[in-house]
């Protein structure tokens, strides 16, 4: 049992103080987005009288409800997309040997250096030829592609790790190379999965500008694309804003809750090389 | 034999749990289509028109319907974006590719949504055949326009203006200033009441620019119209011009307290803030801040707006006036005559004044009997109707160094640590 001492009260004091550091921007956001319109004050003065008319206006003037959907669908669809590619194309890349998975290998980590704005104007008219723009699919398609270099490095770098003897074993069992990898790799790769899960869903959940390009007309919106319709030529609407903010990030907190677990033993050995 | 047995019954959960995963994506697929409004699609047999633009739909949607109504058979699909690169990005991205909205927002000049680099690139259509073009007022038709032709409908004007609380100041027993001399006393008068005379939310770098624009008005570009188009050519040029008075001016305010403490990292809210609960009496502001601005005063607090004066005569005093997002059509609009009847539309005088009433903060830049300017315009009406109104100086100057050099250096005019010979001399570094 370990002793309550001076330092482990000074240890409480600075976690709190820290904890309250990094609460204070959400403290204010709360604050704000509680904030009925027409009542003055400065932005951290406390609202009297919180009202959800912020949360109602985002819903009904920002169409958040339908946004929110897509942002989810996207997320989802984008995410497993690049688990199952990268996960599969790194099992290829990584324990076959010879001239071409090395090649490729070095394909996709070009991909990680090759500048977005470069590829956007070819990317959105090979899209649009394919009657992919407008709607979600084209989207999907492109975070299927982008997310690709980064998922099958971790994987890759992650593989190269992860001993050869249960595959071995598998095949003497009269496993083929795809079943070998479904049951017995790919739950070797759990913590580098759920790694390549959060950094992809956070990534595509949160992007603004290709929901932006790729759906601009079509009549649907993502999240953050649904959120900006509240910044004006000059002025911005916090309190809706803020309101918005704070129910976006509900389901992405909501799968950072459920696989917190995942996350943080990925984060601790899913990049390892 | 019993691992194999298991690794056949793992498969079977595997497959079951596949299955399930398949469902969800399909559901998934199925749900593509959410739509979140705005930009609807049209029935089969209907002319869409779609428009990406950034005004309120509070203010453009009474227009659409009414056009939609005027028009039966057309359906359009409103998008509404908000300014910044991301977006521009966006909409030259989607013209490159053909794929832009009829009609999408252009600014003045050569920003990448301006006129000037749209039309050059063939994004947007000439206008110059449709009949409103023939009404748009000066100096805002020199704005939409590359030469002869124009190539933007002109969205509406607002001012830069100083906005006061007048139920403080009558508090404190002061006026609002009409004259230099009444500004500076203004000043250390408010100071001696313990207020601040004047609020500003500098953090914002278009605030930065508000109170010098407002002096420029009167001290060079109002007696000198061509000026800052001379600046292009090299007609004219920063130093030979009133601009170094106009910016010790600024600096005068600055050392008699005029403005409240902590303004070069103020946030506009804030400084409305101020002048809500008459820690400042009053702010140099936008015309598109008055709504925000009056929303955060005090039921029953009275206000008033006056231009900002810069000359002991008080009919030398000049407001400048700046055109808000314009609307221009595509090159390769799909519907680009419903296009140019919807502008036709929105051009109708009774369109237009409810356009800009519903805006909020501006006035038409094409003369309309049949708005009805709200007390906070009334004053930059009778500016506009005596053509005593600038343009935004910036909206002319060939580059964005300029302005960025100005936004820096006034931050620095206000920490002291910069002159306004020195501001001066920076912009004409960034002109070249």
């Amino acid at each position: 049992m370990t002793r309550y001492t001076v330092r482990t009260l000074l240890l409480e004091i600075a976690l709190i103080v820290a904890a309250a550091v990094f609460i204070s921007p959400m403290v204010v956001a709360l604050n704000i987005a509680l904030r009925p319109s027409g009542q003055a004050g400065s932005p951290l003065a406390l609202t009297t009288s919180p009202s959800l008319e912020n949360v109602v206006a985002a819903f009904t003037e920002g169409h958040l409800g339908a946004a929110l959907l897509n942002s989810v669908v996207v997320t989802v669809g984008g995410t497993l997309i690049a688990i199952t590619f990268s996960s599969w194309a790194a099992y290829y890349l990584v324990r076959r040997s010879g001239h071409l998975p090395r090649g490729l290998f070095m394909l996709f980590l070009a991909g990680l250096l090759l500048p977005i704005q470069l590829v956007t104007l070819p990317l959105y008219n090979t899209l649009h030829s394919l009657g992919l723009i407008g709607n979600l699919g084209g989207l999907l398609v492109h975070y299927a592609g982008s997310t690709m270099p980064f998922s099958v490095f971790l994987y890759a770098s992650f593989l190269r790790s992860v001993a050869t003897d249960y595959e071995e074993a598998a095949h003497i069992d009269g496993c083929g190379p795809a079943s070998a990898f479904v049951h017995v790799v790919f739950p070797l790769l759990r913590p580098v999965t759920g790694t390549v899960l959060i950094l992809n869903a956070l990534a595509i959940y949160n992007d603004f500008f290709n929901p932006l390009l790729y759906l601009t007309g079509s009549g649907q919106q993502t999240a953050p694309v649904a959120l900006q319709s509240f910044i004006g030529e000059y002025v911005a609407n916090w309190p809706v804003i803020f309101a918005g903010v704070l129910v976006t990030v509900v389901p992405i907190l909501a799968l950072y809750f459920i696989l917190q677990k995942h996350i943080i033993k990925g984060f601790a050995g899913g990049l390892k090389g | 034999m019993h691992k194999h047995s298991l690794l056949n019954q793992h498969w079977r959960t595997m497959k079951k749990r596949h299955g399930s995963l398949a469902a969800v994506i399909a559901c998934a697929l199925l749900l593509t289509g959410c739509s979140t409004g705005g930009a609807s699609a049209a029935k089969s047999g209907e002319t869409k028109l779609t428009i990406s633009a950034n005004y309120a739909e509070a203010a453009f949607q009474p227009i659409i319907d009414a056009f939609q109504k005027a028009n039966p058979g057309v359906t359009v699909a409103y998008t509404k974006l908000a300014q910044g690169t991301d977006t521009n990005q966006a909409i030259r991205t989607q013209l490159a590719a053909g794929t832009a909205s009829d009609i999408i927002m252009s600014l003045p000049g050569s920003s990448p949504l301006g006129v000037v680099t749209l039309s050059k690139d063939g994004f947007i259509a000439d206008l110059s055949d449709q009949a409103w073009t023939k009404t748009v007022a000066e100096p805002y038709k020199g704005l939409v326009s590359v030469g002869s032709a124009v190539y933007s409908f002109p969205g509406a004007v607002q001012p830069i203006a100083a906005f006061y609380n007048s139920t403080k100041l009558r508090q404190v027993g002061l006026t609002a200033p009409g004259t230099w001399s009444e500004l500076l006393k203004f000043c250390s008068d408010a100071k001696g009441k313990g207020v601040s005379a004047f609020a500003a939310g500098m953090a914002d770098m278009t605030s930065t620019l508000l109170t010098t624009y407002a002096l420029v008005a009167t001290l060079n570009d109002g007696p000198n119209p061509g000026f800052n188009q001379g600046i292009a050519t090299g007609k004219t040029t920063f130093t030979n011009s009133k601009w170094t008075q106009a910016l010790t001016q600024l600096q005068q305010m600055i050392n008699a307290g005029c403005f409240a403490k902590g303004a070069t990292g103020m946030s506009i809210d804030v400084a409305n803030g101020l002048v809500a609960d008459g820690s400042a009496l009053g702010i140099v502001t936008l015309g598109a801040f008055f709504e925000a601005l009056i929303k955060t005063l005090p039921a029953g607090t009275e206000y008033e707006v006056k231009a900002l004066p810069a000359t002991d005569n008080p009919s030398d005093t000049y407001m400048p006036g700046s055109l808000t997002t314009g609307l221009s059509v595509t090159s390769k609009a799909k519907n680009p005559d419903v296009a140019k009847k919807f502008l036709a539309f929105l051009a109708q005088p009774e369109n237009y004044a409810t356009f800009a009433t519903n805006y909020v903060g501006v006035i038409p830049a094409i003369p309309s009997d049949a708005f009805k300017a709200p007390s906070t315009l009334k004053v930059f009406n009778e500016y506009v109707q005596a053509g005593k109104v600038t343009a935004f100086p910036n909206v002319y100057w060939p580059n964005g160094e300029i302005v960025a050099s100005l936004q820096k250096n006034t931050q620095a005019l206000f920490l002291g640590t910069t002159s306004p010979e020195q501001i001066v001399q920076g912009m004409t570094a960034a002109k070249k």
